[in-house]
């Protein structure tokens, strides 16, 4: 009994001896002086796991990209990025929580995410107490940036936005009457249809219908048939790939004619290939257009193909777009230290990136310009775009 | 085995072996030079990069030395605590630890004073444990030996036989089930022998220990990590587990079934092959998360042996030999003290080991604190679903109105430029600290007046009926939330104070479980307990069956709302989609792991819960497969949960005689009573 | 365009997919007293069963619809044998969270195995094209689509053949005998494993069903498309009366008119669509106050 004991442990004691003495991992060629860590929080699981994923690969691509030209230069020696990627499940406490530990136990430099406002504002405020950068590429509520000198964004805001769309669908259209189908649980939505309509009312467009639904829901049967019956010139709907399809098709499905546009949350997952024909032709605004994309976009683009097999969606762009800013932001401020880089953030004009040029203003949030899309035969062809006034600054 | 055997017994061999090489390190050391020509007298960690450990093989004694010291310390106690050696060995400790004390104060006073750190960091482990070593010597003399007499009691160990396999195809199971034989087998040994020597230790000695593990772990703790090779010399976040998985935080599964699933409407071609890939892709990945030697992403064998190493010297053995010291001393004043004078010292005891483990970081505060707040839903739907008897699903919607309630309160009455303009009240100090109670107490109440939408269906609607009515309620709830856009609707309400902190949930958590301990116990609760064995006989008692139900409902939300409101206020954000059924079915599952009816069960599932979340975050995605999963396999081999209907044995107030020998006859005696 | 006539079609379509899945849920627990809470998930694997079906083996309607039901229906029985059956002489309640894990397991299972992609029927599927129907109907002034017309018209039958199983078949006769004292029939030779067993066959194949249909009405497919739908499914089985197959096919009818309604004539009564959900669930909740076991549930005889 006892022997068979001994024996165990000595095959225990072999095995982590032979283990320990297996040969290390072939060096990278880069002479990397340090690391630069990076924390993405992304939803991977929960609502909206497309938007992780799109996160996830374009996260991955920046940094493999920016270690493949042998990462950040910093006082002219070269640092490796490294990546942190954490899932928040959807959930807004749990956004909290790896914030949290991002910080303190993996010491980031800088946080790219959350994607959705429901975590985005909870963790704005983390990161702004713990003085740490934060980028959210996604989050469009005003509050997740608001006071809060720390964190940034590089999407636009509603209140941006919902007039975009209104005064498009009042020159393209000549709309008088529209109506708003969206989802009352859900942060991005609300916000943006209660933009949209309030731009819309001011603009001279009478609203005709304002229904909801909840999140999970599929059958929009009924609020459609209450617009339909107020017969609108335009319905407009803020909704994600999970929704839009469902809704076009049960519109036309109940005979609706009229237009449907939608904002840049359509931009995101492949809404074409799941909605048809019947999203054909249909208008909505968003960050960036692929066919008129800059350099620097149809790089990405390319690159982004070759990688995933897919073309990027709105997501991915603005992900992208974070960890450029961030890598600018520490190249010009010379220092992975956090005070610099979130000043060097701050003082970035006339960035170009994938989804446009753009300057921060005070409170963190981009000034860029909105573009309108408009599915021609399943590809995201450029139609119009509408800037804020003065920009950008003529040369 | 006799307990005054004067021979050298190996254990003692080695335990004299590690102390010299400790002495003579400390002794030679001075001497030694670095690559960069500076001299270890600061007695810093000597990393690898620093030492190439090939050319200076010699140097290698530097790294050996804390583990040279760690074991002798072990040794040494296990000497004292055993007598099982000679006493030599201890003795022996003794001197080792106050030379290393000589060394590092000598260090600290002639050498330039930040080179204390430095010093301190070299010792570090080696030093504590000799440290310890000590003063389990001393003890030995100063306390009269009542409870150290402690003959080790060997368990005997066996492998279990290899299982056999009935058909060929069977035998990649019957190699699982005996692999899995075999690690249930040490691992019930180690605790088997383990058992052995603790016997009779209080649950005030176990929390001394952790006192002890914890402040070790706050001195100590980088230089361990460092030492160990941690990324950036950090000290692993709970317990080493986030390490542990995070090997595996790149396996991608998603191409297994992904061909036969496209999400295109045009068919894969090929999918069984590509599928296949996938496969192998996976395996060959997932062989390299296992045994990866890489140092910037070890692998999780590479890893194991870190953690396991930190684990043991941090936690286990601290508390283990603190409490085994500690025994006789601690059954003592536990048997001396009053019932809740003892409850009140463990509290106090278990509150400096909490608030000192969670003020290493803020990760770790904020993972207490979710803690609580578990543990008062847990507990709280406990007295519903287990002690009741009824199945309520939707305990997230009274958390939900706490939340919103309180949050609401105290921005509006102490928030400058908040959601609802400019503070009421300017007040400070100790007026927050009541304004934040009542701000609770407000959410509880509120919570408690919408538990009354169950409480009312419950006197005529019973079993799954009432579950649903409970859903109903969790769905109305959010649903009117986000109908209100005075509050935010959807987009919640920001910038709640940030309030809650680790005293507060330690408090409200301690109030709520005494609460409903309280209850249960009293003979009112009883009523409670007779309703979920048979209502019709409870009322012909005489037990007033809706006013026995309409007390629990109400209790039950109103810790759930005081537990909202304090998880508002360290979420500085409400939203109505935090409150969802995820959230209810979370404090479901919370209360069936640990048992119903069972207050110590559903504090353990709680604690458990948080953890394995937090931990099993590097699983990404795979994470809620594993989640269930262990669900799943606990309820087919404990259906009952952890503890159903039943508490932890917990030794709150002593035992009278720790002496191992006549624990063990009175074990005998009521066995021999048991079987006659 | 008659509204009233168009809202009633929206809700009929709606109610029966509820009302089918719902009748999974009530066979279930008919005949084992088992809340099934993985019957949304499994309702999710069904559908996309049926993507495997439509588009890897491009199989017309009816047989990827087969295909699902059968495969689908194998899982059940399996998950039967492998989480519930060693739990069924333990308490009610650790099946029931065994149950919870499953469909846990089972939704974010899916996400890992197949990524987070959002599937999709191929048009043959989408756009059903049945004969002697065009592809757009009106019928009262409403204008009703083929599918629609498709999925009623499918429920029905599903429903009449399962009330034809229980009620006037030796399996369903035993089904409902288990339900009634599941330690007398075993002893009148009944095997309780066999009975069982299919009973999670039907229940599950006609979660496959339901998931299909589903999936044509709404094309949209996603792991966690079962969690929500399967809650309100729940809701509907009980309300109807658990147990009840009469109750499930009302219940179910009921919420989806109750969903569809709320929002369609709310306006006029000064209520905004916001509200759906608080007062659809009201009303549920008040149902459930005025009649304690459901509508068609009977009080189980407590004995005293």
């Amino acid at each position: 009994m006892k022997k068979r004991l001994v024996t165990l442990f000595l095959t225990l004691i072999v095995i982590v001896g032979a283990l320990g003495t297996m040969p290390t991992l072939a060096q990278d060629d880069c002479d990397f002086a340090g690391e630069i860590y990076v924390g993405v929080i992304a939803p991977l699981t929960g609502d909206i796991p497309d938007v992780g994923k799109s996160t996830q690969e374009a996260a991955q691509m920046a940094v493999d990209e920016i270690n493949a030209a042998c990462g950040l230069e910093i006082d002219g020696e070269a640092y490796e990025v490294v990546i942190i990627i954490e899932d928040n499940e959807s959930k807004a406490e749990s956004s909290v929580a790896v914030a949290t530990r991002l910080i303190v136990e993996e010491d980031v430099v800088a946080i790219i995410g959350p994607q959705s406002s429901k975590q985005a504002v909870p963790t704005g405020q983390v990161a702004n107490d713990r003085e740490t950068p934060m980028i959210s590429p996604w989050s469009t509520n005003p509050d997740t940036t608001k006071d809060r000198p720390w964190v940034f964004r590089v999407a636009f805001l509603d209140p941006f936005q919902g007039p975009v769309v209104a005064g498009f669908i009042v020159e393209e259209f000549g709309a008088t009457t529209a109506a708003v189908l969206y989802d009352i649980a859900s942060d991005y939505p609300k916000g943006l249809a209660e933009n949209f309509r309030d731009a819309a009312e001011a603009s001279g467009v009478e609203i005709v219908g304002f229904e909801s639904f909840t999140t999970g829901d599929a059958d929009f049967s009924s609020q459609l048939t209450n617009i339909i019956a107020a017969n609108p010139d335009v319905i407009f709907t803020p909704q994600y790939y999970n929704e839009v399809p469902l809704i076009v098709q049960q519109a036309r499905g109940l005979g609706y004619e009229g237009e449907i546009v939608g904002s840049d949350s359509w931009g995101t997952g492949d809404l074409y290939e799941l909605c048809g024909e019947d999203c054909n032709g249909l208008f909505y605004s968003t960050h960036y257009a692929s066919d008129i994309a800059t350099e620097v976009g149809q790089t990405f683009i390319g690159a982004y193909e070759e990688l995933y097999g897919a073309k990027p969606d709105d997501v991915a762009a603005l992900t992208y777009d974070a960890f450029q800013l961030l890598f600018t932001a520490i190249e010009e401020a010379n220092s992975d230290n956090k005070t610099d880089v979130r000043d060097a953030l701050a003082s970035i004009e006339l960035f170009e990136g994938v989804t446009g040029i753009m300057s921060f203003d005070e409170q963190g949030d981009p000034i860029k310009c909105a573009v309108i899309i408009q599915f021609v035969d399943g590809e995201k062809t450029y139609y119009d775009s509408a800037c804020p006034v003065g920009f950008p600054p003529e040369e | 085995m006799n307990a005054t055997r004067k021979q050298f017994f190996i254990g003692d061999m080695l335990a004299i072996g590690c102390a010299l090489v400790v002495l003579a390190a400390f002794l030679v050391m001075p001497w030694f030079e670095l690559e960069d020509g500076t001299s270890v007298t600061a007695y810093r960690i000597v990393t690898n990069d620093e030492l190439d450990l090939a050319a200076h093989a010699s140097h290698m004694f530097l790294i050996v030395l804390p583990f040279a010291a760690v074991a002798g310390g072990i040794l040494g106690l296990l000497g004292v605590v055993s007598k099982r050696y000679n006493t030599r060995s201890p003795g022996l400790m003794l001197v080792v630890g106050i030379i290393a004390a000589g060394y590092y104060y000598g260090a600290f006073f002639f050498e330039n004073r930040e080179s204390k750190v430095d010093a301190f960091d070299f010792v570090g482990t080696g030093f504590y444990v000799a440290l310890i070593a000590a003063f389990g010597f001393i003890l030995q003399y100063v306390i009269p030996r009542a409870g150290v007499t402690l003959t080790p009691d060997w368990v005997s160990f066996s492998l279990p036989p290899v299982k056999k396999a009935s058909h060929w195809w069977r035998w990649p199971f019957a190699l699982l089930r005996t692999l899995f034989s075999w690690i249930g087998a040490v691992f019930g040994w180690i605790s088997a022998q383990t058992g052995r020597w603790m016997v009779g230790t209080s649950t005030l000695a176990y929390l001394s220990g952790l006192v002890v593990a914890v402040k070790l772990e706050q001195r100590a703790a980088e230089p361990l990590a460092e030492l160990l090779g941690f990324r950036r010399g950090r000290a692993p976040g709970l317990f080493g587990a986030t390490k542990l998985l995070e090997p595996f935080s790149d396996l991608d599964f998603s191409g297994i079934l992904a061909p036969f699933f496209p999400a295109s409407t045009d068919p894969t071609s090929d999918p069984v092959g590509r599928s296949w890939d996938a496969l192998s892709t996976l395996l060959g990945n997932f062989a390299d998360a296992l045994f990866t030697q890489d140092p910037r992403s070890p692998g999780f064998f590479d890893v194991f042996f870190d953690v396991l190493v930190y684990d043991l010297l941090i936690y286990i053995i601290p508390i283990l030999i603190v409490a085994l010291l500690l025994r006789s001393l601690s059954n003592r004043v536990s048997l001396a003290l009053p019932f809740w004078g003892g409850i009140t010292l463990q509290l106090v005891i278990l509150y400096i080991a909490v608030d000192t483990w969670g003020a290493l970081n803020d990760y770790r505060e904020l993972v207490l604190i979710y803690m609580g707040v578990n543990i008062m839903l847990s507990v709280s739907l406990n007295l519903v679903n287990g002690y009741m008897g009824e199945f309520s699903v939707g305990h997230a919607g009274f958390m939900a109105v706490g939340a919103y309630v309180s949050s609401i309160l105290t921005m509006w009455l102490f928030v400058d430029e908040g959601v609802f303009g400019d503070a009421l009240l300017t007040t400070s100090g100790f007026a927050l600290t009541i304004g934040f109670l009542i701000a609770l107490i407000a959410g509880g109440v509120a919570a408690a007046l919408a538990g009354l939408l169950v409480a009312f269906p419950s006197f005529r609607t019973r079993g799954d009926y009432l579950a649903i009515v409970t859903l109903a309620v969790n769905f109305i709830v959010t649903g009117v939330i986000n109908n209100i856009g005075a509050i935010g609707g959807a987009r919640g309400l920001n910038g709640v104070p940030l309030w809650t902190t680790l005293p507060w949930i330690f408090v409200m958590t301690v109030l709520s479980v005494i609460a409903i301990y309280n209850l249960v116990s009293s003979t009112f609760g009883k009523g409670i307990i007779a309703i979920r064995e048979d209502e019709i006989a409870a009322e012909l008692m005489g037990i007033n069956t809706q006013r026995v139900k309409l007390v629990a409902f109400l209790v039950s939300s109103f810790i759930a709302g005081a537990a909202g409101g304090l998880f508002a206020h360290v979420l500085a954000y409400v939203n109505p989609g935090v409150f969802g059924i995820m959230k209810s079915t979370e404090a479901l599952v919370m209360v069936y792991l640990g048992g119903m009816g069972s207050i110590s069960g559903s504090i353990i599932a709680a604690v458990i819960f948080t953890i394995l979340i937090e931990a099993f975050r590097p699983l990404a995605v795979l994470k809620w497969v594993v989640i269930p999963l262990i669900l799943i396999l606990l309820m087919l081999y404990r259906p009952q949960g952890l503890y159903g209907f039943r508490e932890m044995n917990l030794n709150l107030g002593g035992t009278k005689n720790d002496s191992p020998e006549k624990t063990k006859q009175q074990e005998e005696a009521t066995s021999d009573a048991a079987t006659d | 365009m008659d509204f009233f006539a168009q809202q009633f079609f929206n809700a009929l379509q709606l109610g029966s997919l509820y009302a089918l899945i719902a009748l999974g849920y009530t066979m279930v627990y008919g005949v084992l007293l088992l809340i099934n809470f993985a019957h949304g998930d499994i309702f999710m694997v069904g559908a996309f069963l049926g993507v495997f079906g439509s588009i890897t083996l491009d199989l017309p309607f009816v047989p990827t619809l087969i295909l699902a039901m059968i495969l689908t229906g194998l899982m059940g029985v399996g998950i039967e044998r492998v989480a519930y059956k060693p739990l069924r002489q333990a308490s009610r309640l650790s099946a029931v969270i065994t149950a919870l894990g499953v469909g846990l397991l089972l939704e974010n299972g899916m996400l890992a195995l197949t990524g987070a992609d959002p599937r999709s029927y191929p048009d043959n599927i989408k756009n059903l094209n049945p004969p002697l129907l065009g592809d757009q109907i009106d019928i009262l002034g409403a204008s009703i689509s083929a599918e629609t017309i498709v999925i009623i018209v499918l429920a029905l039958l599903l429903f009449g053949g399962l009330y034809f199983i229980v009620q006037r078949t030796k399996w369903g006769m035993a089904m409902r005998a288990i339900s009634y004292d599941k330690f007398a029939v075993p002893l009148m030779g009944v095997s309780q494993d066999q009975i069982i067993s299919m009973t999670f066959l039907l229940g599950t194949g006609l979660a496959a069903a339901g998931g299909i249909l589903w999936g044509v009405a709404y094309p949209i497919l996603n792991p966690y498309m079962g969690m929500r739908i399967g809650w309100k499914a729940f809701i509907a089985a009980v309300v109807g009366g658990i147990g009840d197959i009469r109750g499930a096919a009302v219940g179910g009818l009921m919420l989806g008119f109750i969903e569809i309604f709320v929002p369609a004539y709310g306006k006029d009564i000064g209520v905004s669509s916001t509200w759906r959900d608080p007062i659809a669930f009201g009303l549920l909740l008040i149902i459930l106050v005025a009649r304690p076991t459901g509508l068609f549930g009977v009080a189980r005889r407590q004995k005293v």
